[in-house]
């Protein structure tokens, strides 16, 4: 199962949008939007937060392999 | 079933006049015409900001907010159609709802624990944006 993360800038947005795929059957799509500077950012967004929730709420994609991630620096001051 | 019928009366701007009887009552009404120059029985009608009823089973989710902004839903995209959604903080840190721009610093807030709903017009598609200052666990419940 692979996934493809296409993301195209919309003024200060980035509109994602996530093709799912076993073989050449398309499992699911996802469209999402995050405000961020940079491409990279929205993709970092896309399979760390995006993914793993669809994966999360989405049975069929149990299968699907995803970016291992990194926890949250525990140095940064967090609202409690 | 009512008679109509157009008669000699028009309006100012020279619209016909319908006259008729509907429910035993005498009735005039400013003649809708289609593009072809017929007098319409019906007068179609748009009604803004009415709630529909529930069409589809609604979608829910358990998602997560993060300190990039991002439009929130319940499924895979948002709900086409959706005319309410409902966010549930199933977290410890406080979240912020706005537009594609907020912040933590700007949005408006939902506490841990607690629950807004949002309404939308079907006609519009509105994104909702949220933010948190740490990974922050929510519901969410779309109906359309």
């Amino acid at each position: 199962m692979d996934f493809t993360i296409l993301a195209t800038q919309n003024g200060e947005i980035f509109d994602i949008n996530v093709t799912i795929m076993d073989g050449e059957t398309e499992i699911l799509t996802g469209k999402t939007s995050v405000c961020c500077a940079t491409e990279d950012e929205a993709k970092i967004y896309t399979e760390t937060v995006f993914l793993p929730d669809l994966k999360a709420n989405f049975k069929v994609l149990n299968d699907l392999e995803l970016p291992e991630v990194v926890a949250d620096d525990p140095s940064i001051d967090i609202e409690g | 079933m009512a008679t109509l019928s157009v008669s000699s009366n028009t309006t100012s701007d020279g619209i016909p006049v319908v006259s008729g009887e509907r429910g035993g009552k005498l009735v005039n009404y400013v003649a809708p015409i289609d593009s072809s120059g017929n007098v319409l029985d019906s007068m179609p009608v748009t009604v803004n900001g009415s709630f529909a009823t529930v069409k589809s089973a609604p979608v829910v989710g358990a998602k997560t907010v993060t300190t990039t902004a991002a439009s929130i839903f319940a499924g895979s995209a948002a709900l086409p159609d959706r005319y309410a959604m409902t966010v549930y903080n199933d977290s410890s840190y406080t979240i912020y709802w706005g537009p594609s721009g907020v912040t933590t610093s700007t949005g408006m807030p939902i506490l841990p624990g607690d629950s807004v709903t949002f309404e939308f017009s079907q006609s519009v598609v509105t994104a909702i944006y949220m933010i948190a200052a740490a990974s922050a666990a929510i519901r969410v419940m779309e109906v359309a």
